[in-house]
């Protein structure tokens, strides 16, 4: 069996080549799949001239099946990364194609919303509780959209509001002395998770909505009734 | 010897690049996508498991092809999903997608350097 460097695997090495046992033994798992051609063209003949018609038809025939693998697993590199890009695309293409056929999807955007402090017809003394809530207490955005919240203090009292998040959320915040945005700044906070207004002052409160979930908004002065949330749509 | 030099630099420089890859579709997931952004998070932990796998150099002939595919993959279907929807058009989005494609074009190098031109080698 001189001349065989590697052969092919899937048959009993032990019969068809009993005298070659230790050579065998020490193929590694690539060589399963490589054959070295002038090595293979010699083998049938090796045994026909050993006088086994038997073993040498048997090699033959593993050979030839040995052969037909081989070809399909050799593949040249190009051929190889041509049939791998082509079926890749094929089914990143389909997939994409049909989600975005099939689901809906609106892209990252500004929303404003007024809010407003408000208040409930009772008696706070009679209910040991404040009747001050926030208008409107539900906020509905989509992960992604810049917030922009124009809160208001109506108060007909001397009384302050305050806007308040939980981490993970924080704000940036511009608090103008009158009704609008047109009067003067009177304070700029930035990443801050509070801030306070007084009767007839305006904030302007901007955040980006990154972390989808329903996140209470509050007015600390006045828990637990006045309390909103920020739902964020993921 | 030059071609085994010139495997390992493009091996490594494909694990630094799915290494990559795999930390900014997470932090994309959690930062920005704003859709399916699960599936942003199990994209990027496949590259990185890959980009493992690429580093252990365990079984090449097949790891790399199939990392290959799956770059190409991700790239038609995002380019394809953000057609039909709109979806994942930001910078962060155009930073991952071009190092995606960058990666293709290492593994489709390392491919061809690992194999060579001959049929039967």
């Amino acid at each position: 069996m001189a001349g065989i460097t590697r052969t092919s695997g899937h048959y009993d090495k032990e019969t068809v080549f009993p005298h070659d046992r230790e050579q065998h033994n020490s193929l590694d798992l690539y060589s399963m799949w490589t054959v070295d051609i002038s090595a293979n063209s010699t083998m049938s003949g090796h045994y026909a001239r050993n006088e086994n018609p038997h073993k040498a038809l048997r090699a033959t025939e593993l050979e030839q099946q040995d052969m037909s693998q081989t070809t399909t697993k050799q593949w040249s590199a190009g051929k190889l990364l041509l049939v791998i890009a082509t079926v890749a695309i094929v089914a990143g293409a389909t997939t994409g194609l049909t989600v975005g056929y099939s689901v809906r999807y609106e892209a990252p955007t500004t929303r404003a919303f007024y809010l407003f402090n408000s208040g409930l017809p009772f008696d706070q003394d009679v209910w040991k509780m404040p009747h001050d809530t926030f208008s409107p207490d539900r906020i509905t955005v989509n992960k992604g959209d810049n917030v922009v919240i124009y809160y208001r203090n109506i108060e007909d009292t001397t009384e302050d509001h305050n806007f308040h998040m939980d981490s993970p959320y924080t704000f940036d915040a511009v608090v103008h002395a009158g009704q609008t945005e047109n009067f003067p700044v009177v304070n700029t906070l930035h990443g801050t998770s509070d801030v306070t207004i007084h009767v007839n002052q305006t904030a302007t409160i901007t955040f980006k909505a990154n972390w989808a979930g329903v996140f209470p908004y509050e007015c600390l002065i006045h828990q637990p009734t006045m309390t909103g949330y920020l739902v964020v749509l993921g | 010897m030059q071609t085994v030099k010139n495997s390992g630099m493009l091996r490594w420089s494909a694990v630094a690049l799915l290494f990559i890859v795999g930390f900014l579709d997470i932090y994309y997931g959690n930062s920005y996508a704003g859709f399916f952004e699960s599936l942003w998070y199990v994209m990027g932990a496949i590259y990185i498991f890959t980009g493992a796998v690429i580093a252990s150099d365990f079984e090449p002939r097949f790891a790399q092809p199939a990392v290959f595919g799956y770059a190409v993959f991700l790239l038609v279907l995002w380019a394809t999903t953000a057609i039909g929807t709109g979806a994942g058009l930001d910078i962060v989005a155009y930073v991952d997608k071009a190092i995606e494609a960058v990666l293709a074009v290492n593994l489709a190098l390392l491919v061809r350097n690992a194999r060579g031109p001959n049929l039967l080698r």
